[in-house]
């Protein structure tokens, strides 16, 4: 072809007609490109302007829901994202960061990102044509105006037919910003159904029966006092592997100053191997478990006697006639009717309890007053505890009896500590038990509003206070619904009919909810689903409008550092969005004007920044703007110090009101299971346990696209044991189906110790497109405990086989592109 | 990581030439802008060329093309939501760290096209959205060379760009197309960039 003495060939095709027919004639061609202008530096001028490059420095935070919320400094050159360094924050002591958030100089970059916003090609607001949507489903690019003129043309439509609360705005948390606030704000104003958070509240909510406190994990002291502990109690939490980067350090700073360390856990976790004494408790054994730490407190006569005087309802009088506690108004002719009564040891004369009040109050006995026959609380907590003595209850938690009374020990005789623990508890239908549970037990040890005391395996961190921003004073806001409600709802109406859903900030939907199918079910239903995202999800896929959510870098924002440190964050952006993505701030905005509710909202996001950040008397917005953190002096370091907010102004040991569910009261904390239960009726055709706890490699579904990941943690596997894996004539490394009455994942076996026979366990996050076939969430359910109202993850049985012979491993076996921008299946499916 | 030299500084600019019946100047420059048309997203204007027989010359005799057909091709081909299979830009297939996976968008390949871009007075459209370094973007600074007379810096240009990463791009669109259309141009657009 060397025709042209090496030269590239200009002969190919006679184009004059084609660039006629295309317009192109008289240098009309200039389309992505245009004349600078500025002749100085145009041709005339052949000098290079600068071969160095302008270097730049931005400090902003990093925001997806790992809790980390680590302040970072982002390396510029040239307008490129080059590196990712931390950068300490105003208190230098929550210097982190990990690398995750280190690569997101890969992920700004990733080449699968949304570019523009979409539209189901056969969908329109009068036509949805439903069954369009699945792994098949072609889109076309539409512009921001037509993509919000459809919406909002369709929500209207919806409410004059149905009214607002048709159309449900689902929030996840895959941005931490304050979009998320714009988005209920609209809400609000419409009238639409709004999300209410229906996972990980499950031990929160337990905690909260005895403290007045918690519906995600408890408040608990800030990480910067962990190290006055001296016993740390990390359960169910592989916060040395997940937590690297925040609070794995000030539970070793602990550990360095003395601490001792128990990991009760039924993996063996990174975590576990590094603590002194590790407790292999048995899947949903663990009330079992905190009750028989409590029969040793009341054994060994070592519960905090001074604590349980003044801050709890321990000597409070139960009425044995009737089983609730005895009232002021009972006794005492101007006694309040939500006040308790003790006894004075020794004169057995009856006293109210104030709060934070002590006094020489009897702990244990039996009395009668006024007539009235009572005992204490803490007699009857004593007694319904002594059906779970160590020994007792040592075969059915898989924990050594001796190692139970060891662990609690330490808690209660070497001063302050506490128990940690993670939300994996809560994903166990009747989790909240648990949470009741282990606070009755710091209780006794009196583990309350000292230094070194931990309540929670992340500390609470900083929320930015927003006042009521999300629903103003005119507003009508419309129902909620919580996570587990949805595919009734949309489904069969109940408790009303959904028919569209606009998702921000979320892959759940499609992903990361339990019982898969039938969410999946039910978003086939929807007559309009806009999804917003950075990426090509499984929840995209089933989108009828799809609008491009820009990468962190590229939204200026303030970050809550909820959960993590005490400082509120300047999100700089770093670099204008890419293609054509939009904040979500502007999708929100562009449908409030389409709505009528424009002028709620400031024309730019920074204004509304700053409205809301007015609201917080700890932040003021121009040094937060300049400082890039700032530390909220109003966070209390030390948690717990004042009067509990009960009715008593005290922890309470008994609770007369409590709720029941399945027959059982939680008057005190009774163990009730599900199927992890021993004699759960499909334990021998599903025997194995089946969990998905969270990786170093995932912040839930995040990074499942980063090359880099991909590199060291290629595909979904399955955890067995080998006693369970050769039972089952499966090979190490080969795939397996696992399945229950729900669905089916096929996957690799991977033989792994850490995990006790009986339990597997597969990472959660994946995509359904790096599974061999089905997803992780087909398996598990959607069945929530009344109480708990959370959706139970790990509270799932399955049975394992070799694959069949049939299977295609080709995706994984055959020396093919890897990464997840190399296999363009629709969604994954 | 790209490895190209800086553009040459010393330009000898061809004689200017009368414009063509086209309205170019420079059959080259007629032949890249074609080719960068057809590599955006397909307008009517392009169906219809293709239906009266005057793309002929870049994608041969395919008959008629439905308009919607070839929309959604490209929109699955080159911008998703799914995948793309064929990302159009230059520095996904240049800057990536390992040859099996796909690099990433606005790497050091697409600094350096923007400094080409600069160095001959031009700079991506601030109302054009895509990046810099897309195929059609490309080809439409090659009809600007061409079109200007640098046809020394044209060849520089495809020798440090073009050349080295379309063939990979090309053979992408050819194994993953549905559309004749694509699978012609990916054809006739490897051959005009060849010696």
């Amino acid at each position: 072809m060397t025709d042209n003495d090496g030269l590239y060939r200009r002969d190919v095709l006679k184009a004059g007609g084609a660039a006629a027919a295309l317009g192109l004639g008289g240098g009309e061609f200039l389309q992505g490109l245009a004349e600078r202008g500025d002749e100085t530096a145009s041709k005339r001028d052949p000098s290079i302007e600068n071969y160095v490059g302008q270097n730049d420095v931005i400090q902003t935070v990093c925001s997806p829901n790992c809790r980390g919320k680590c302040p970072i400094d982002v390396h510029v050159r040239d307008g490129q994202v080059k590196k990712v360094e931390p950068h300490p924050p105003e208190d230098e002591q929550y210097k982190r960061a990990c690398v995750l958030g280190l690569s997101h100089t890969q992920r700004v970059y990733d080449p699968t990102r949304l570019k523009y916003p979409m539209k189901r090609t056969d969908w329109s607001p009068d036509e949805p044509n439903p069954d369009g949507r699945g792994p098949d489903a072609e889109f076309e690019r539409v512009s921001w105006d037509e993509a919000l003129d459809l919406v909002a043309e369709k929500m209207q439509s919806l409410k004059a037919a149905h009214g607002a609360e048709s159309v449900l705005f689902h929030e996840g948390s895959g941005n931490y910003g304050q979009s998320g606030k714009a988005f209920n704000r609209l809400a609000s104003l419409f009238g639409s159904t709004q999300s209410a958070w229906g996972i990980d509240a499950n031990v929160g909510r337990g905690f909260n029966r005895v403290t007045g406190t918690g519906f995600f994990l408890p408040p608990t002291n800030e990480a910067e006092d962990w190290e006055n502990a001296n016993t740390i109690i990390v359960w169910g939490s592989d916060l040395f592997a997940s937590q690297f980067q925040m609070d794995a350090s000030k539970v070793l700073d602990a550990v360095e100053s003395g601490a001792k360390l128990v990991v009760v856990d039924p993996v063996y976790t990174t975590t576990a191997s590094k603590a002194d004494l590790w407790l292999p408790v048995k899947p949903g054994k663990d009330v079992h478990l905190a009750l028989a730490m409590m029969h040793t407190v009341f054994e060994d006569g070592t519960y905090d006697e001074q604590f349980l005087r003044k801050r709890t309802t321990g000597p409070a009088l139960i009425r044995k006639d009737t089983g609730d506690l005895l009232k002021a108004s009972d006794v005492f002719e101007d006694g309040g009717e939500n006040q308790v009564v003790a006894v004075e040891q020794g004169s057995a004369t009856p006293v109210e309890l104030e709060p934070e009040t002590g006094g020489p109050y009897a702990l244990f006995g039996e009395y009668t007053v006024d007539g009235i026959e009572c005992e204490t609380a803490l007699t009857r907590l004593r007694d319904h505890v002594a059906d779970y003595a160590p020994s007792k209850v040592a075969a059915k938690t898989g924990v050594d009896a001796e190692n139970i009374r060891t662990a609690v020990r330490w808690l209660a005789t070497r001063g302050p500590g506490g128990i940690a623990p993670s939300y994996a508890l809560g994903r166990y239908k009747h989790g909240h038990i648990f949470g009741q549970t282990y606070a009755m037990l710091m209780g006794l040890t009196g583990d309350y509003g000292r230094h070194g005391n931990i309540h929670a395996h992340h500390a609470g961190g900083a929320t930015l206070s927003a006042g009521g921003w999300g629903t103003p004073e005119d507003a009508d806001p419309g129902p909620s619904l919580f996570f587990p409600e949805y595919p009734d709802a949309i489904l069969d109406g109940d408790p009303h009919k959904v028919r569209a859903v606009y998702s921000i900030e979320s892959n759940m939907m499609g992903n990361q909810f339990p019982d898969r199918q039938r969410f999946r079910e039910a978003i086939r239903t929807l007559e309009m689903y806009v999804v917003a995202d950075m990426h090509h999800t499984d929840t995209v896929q089933h989108a009828d409008i799809i609008l491009p959510a820009p990468h962190w870098f590229e939204q200026e924002d303030i970050t809550s550092s909820w959960g993590s440190h005490p400082h509120i964050s300047y999100r700089h952006k770093v670099q204008e969005p890419m293609w054509e993505a939009r904040d979500d701030y502007d999708a929100i905005r562009g449908l409030a004007e389409r709505l009528g509710f424009g002028d709620y909202f400031p024309e730019t996001k920074r204004e509304m920044l700053r409205e809301i950040a007015g609201r917080d008397d700890d932040i003021d917005f121009d040094t937060l703007f300049e400082q890039g953190t700032q530390k909220k002096e109003s966070v209390p370091i030390v948690k717990y110090t004042d009067a509990f907010p009960t009715e008593t102004g005290r922890i309470k040991m008994y609770d007369d009101d409590a709720p029941s569910e399945e027959g059982v009261t939680f008057d005190v904390p009774r163990p009730l299971e599900d199927r992890t239960a021993d004699d759960y009726e499909k334990a021998d055709e599903y025997p194995l346990m089946f969990m998905q706890k969270h990786s170093r490699f995932r912040i839930h579904s995040q990074y499942e696209m980063l090359n880099w990941v991909r590199e060291v943690n290629p595909e979904p596997q399955l955890d067995i044991h080998p006693s369970d894996a050769k039972a089952r004539g499966i090979e190490d490394g080969e795939y397996v189906r696992v399945h229950n009455d729900r669905g089916e994942m096929i996957v690799k076996a991977k033989y792994n110790e850490a995990f006790q026979p009986g339990l597997v366990n597969t990472d959660q996050g994946w995509w359904s497109r790096d599974f061999i076939k089905g997803h992780h969430n087909d398996l598990t359910h959607n069945e929530v405990s009344e109480v708990g109202q959370t959706m139970a993850f790990y509270d799932v049985r399955v049975a394992v086989e070799p694959a069949p012979d049939n299977v295609d491993t080709d995706t994984y076996e055959a020396d093919t592109l890897r990464g997840a921008g190399a296999d363009a299946r629709a969604g994954g499916d | 990581m790209t490895g190209q030299t800086e553009p040459s500084t010393a330009r000898k600019q061809a004689p200017e030439r009368d414009t063509g019946s086209d309205g170019f100047r420079s059959d080259a420059a007629a032949t890249y802008a074609v080719l960068a048309e057809c590599w955006r997203e397909p307008t009517e204007q392009l169906t219809e060329a293709v239906e009266t027989g005057e793309l002929a010359p870049v994608v041969g005799d395919i008959g008629s093309v439905d308009l919607r057909c070839l929309r959604a091709e490209y929109t699955r081909l080159f911008i998703g939501p799914a995948g793309p299979p064929c990302p159009p830009y230059e520095s996904v297939y240049r800057d990536g760290d390992d040859p099996d996976e796909l690099g990433p968008v606005k790497g050091p390949a697409t600094t350096a096209v923007v400094r080409w871009y600069s160095e001959f007075g031009v700079r991506p459209a601030a109302a054009h959205s895509d990046l810099p370094d897309h195929i059609a973007t490309e080809l439409e600074f090659a009809a600007y060379l061409a079109e200007e007379g640098f046809d020394e810096q044209l060849d520089q240009f495809f020798e440090e760009h073009l050349a080295v990463w379309a063939d990979e791009f090309l053979e992408q669109v050819e194994t993953a197309t549905r559309e004749a259309f694509y699978a012609s141009l990916a054809t006739t657009t490897r051959k005009a960039l060849s010696r």
